[in-house]
């Protein structure tokens, strides 16, 4: 299975921690404040230590890693 | 021996985690007195509360087994013997070679309520599901002692059940501890518009207690004013205190919080670190002594100490520094704070454009030191990175935050 990052935007509630902790990978939208992947990108290999942390750095548990992350 | 970690909530689990991402590979173990694999609090007066759903399981991403963390619920520490290294608990004594204190906090009591059947307190998955169980009566009266975060929360949840609601608070303000008596005020309307009773400036003097049969129930608050406030449940939420009690024949510095220095570590020789809601240390970034009792700097203060006793580089010459955050959702709107928690002098300036949300930037010599906002979480992430860089000017945060109007044809 291939590794992909989800954002769950019905638990996101836009607390920005996944954004302080891989700024080039999260991001919020200005208008739902929810949060989305910068450039609709899934992130690349060297990114993934940090997605992991913010995966764990979020409150709610609202990005999901799946496939081999 | 290894790393010993007492308290298994998000400030130890991160330790533990932290510890192998930093490929510490000795013995690590996790003691906690709560039964249970270990679970996450925010929830606790949101959606837990509310609708019923589980608190997350920490660590997250894995398990503390899969990373061969050794998880004990159901210990307690009783005592520290720092000359043998060695913390006695319930299950008997475990030596260590590191000791990381992570034993949090718990709420504060109000001795006229103590122990009576429908008093209430919120801070682990077992208060939680008490009040649950209690408050699903509908109609019923729940009296919300203390207009704090969890208070505030708490109230708010109830509303949403259908409960009918009073937060009864001493000072002139909820929320008075991080917010402007302007910010108080919008908050306050907007709990008194869900329906919640907000009755300020309102000391409780006594209570009317029924004391047959035992336990006790309260039937009513009275306040200074004379004024009664009738109840079916009481949540108190008056703030909490650090768990320090286990340590008081350790001869460490536990008054207002377990007390580190500016790297966390408690003991001379830095064999003892401490984490989370129970640590008092200087806060690099201020030169101030602070205690945080928020999740995010729990985790950063946990990721710091474990990088320091694998003896990381990055840390090993500086001081643990954090830039406090907290949020808190009430009534589906999101309060986010950043930075200085100190108000003292600081002026206000409201960031245009952020209607109906608000962001207020409280200013000192020119420089944002912190933020407050509601419904606004855009700005908030921004503003996090801001205050985190050094320049935090106020022409250059505003330039950053004010975003300019889209160009529609
Ligand atoms: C209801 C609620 C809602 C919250 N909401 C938010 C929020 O929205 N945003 C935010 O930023 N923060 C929030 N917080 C605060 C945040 O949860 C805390 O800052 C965080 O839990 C602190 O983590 P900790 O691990 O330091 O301490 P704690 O979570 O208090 O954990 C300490 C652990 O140590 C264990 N322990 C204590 N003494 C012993 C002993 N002698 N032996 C063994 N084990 C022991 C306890 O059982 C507990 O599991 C909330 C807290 C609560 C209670
Ligand atoms: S940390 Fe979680 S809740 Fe916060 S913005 Fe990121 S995904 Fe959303």
């Amino acid at each position: 299975m291939t590794r992909r990052v989800e954002i769950d935007r019905e638990l996101c509630n836009g607390y920005g921690n996944c954004v302080v902790t891989a700024p080039d990978v999260f991001d919020i939208d200005p208008d739902s404040n929810i949060a989305y992947l910068v450039d609709d990108q899934q992130p690349d290999e060297a990114a993934m230590p940090e997605v992991r942390e913010a995966a764990d750095d979020c409150p709610v548990r609202a990005i999901r890693l799946l496939g081999s992350v | 021996m290894g790393v010993l970690v007492v308290g298994g909530s998000v400030a130890g689990v991160r330790v533990a985690t932290a510890l192998r991402e930093a490929g510490y590979a000795g013995q690590v173990t996790v003691l906690d007195r709560e039964p249970g694999p270990p679970y996450d609090k925010p929830s606790l007066s949101k959606e837990t509360l509310t609708d019923g759903t589980a608190p997350p399981a920490l660590p997250g991403h894995v398990t503390l087994e899969e990373i061969a963390v050794e998880h004990r619920p159901g210990v307690e520490a009783t005592s520290l013997d720092l000359a043998g290294s060695t913390v006695e608990t319930s299950a008997g004594p475990v030596a260590f070679d590191r000791l990381v204190v992570a034993t949090g906090s718990q709420p504060r009591g109000f001795p006229l309520l103590d122990d009576l059947a429908n008093v209430h307190v919120l801070r682990t998955a077992r208060d939680a599901a008490r009040l649950g169980n209690a408050w699903v009566r509908p109609g019923s009266r729940v009296t919300v002692l203390g207009g704090g975060f969890i208070g505030c929360e708490v109230a708010a949840g109830a509303r949403k059940n259908g409960l009918d609601v009073t937060v009864v608070e001493a000072t002139p303000t909820i929320l008075a501890r991080s917010l402007t008596r302007e910010e108080a005020e919008r908050m306050t309307a907007l709990h008194r518009a869900a329906g919640v009773k907000v009755l300020t400036d309102s000391p409780v003097a006594d209570a009317d207690v029924e004391t047959d049969p035992a336990p006790g129930r309260v039937r009513a608050l009275v306040l200074g004013d004379g004024t009664r406030v009738e109840t079916d449940l009481v949540l108190v939420g008056i703030g909490s205190v650090p768990v320090v009690d286990w340590l008081g024949t350790s001869g460490l510095e536990v008054a207002g919080g377990l007390r580190g220095d500016g790297r966390l570590r408690v003991s001379g020789d830095g064999r003892v670190l401490a984490v989370g809601d129970v640590v008092r240390w200087p806060n690099a970034r201020y030169g101030r002594e602070m205690r945080l009792e928020h999740w995010t700097s729990a985790r950063e203060q946990a990721a710091y100490v474990a990088r320091l006793i694998v003896d990381d580089p990055k840390v090993r010459d500086s001081d643990c520094g954090l830039l406090p955050y907290v949020w808190s959702d009430q009534h589906g709107h999101r309060l986010q704070l950043v930075g200085d928690p100190d108000l003292a002098g600081a002026e206000s300036i409201t960031v245009p454009g952020v209607e109906p949300g608000w962001v207020h930037l409280r200013v000192r010599d020119g420089l944002v030191v912190a933020a407050a906002a509601l419904d606004a979480q855009w700005h908030v992430a921004r503003l996090r990175r801001l205050l985190a860089s050094c320049d935090a000017r106020v022409d250059a945060v505003l330039a950053t935050l004010v975003r300019r109007a889209t160009v529609d044809p």
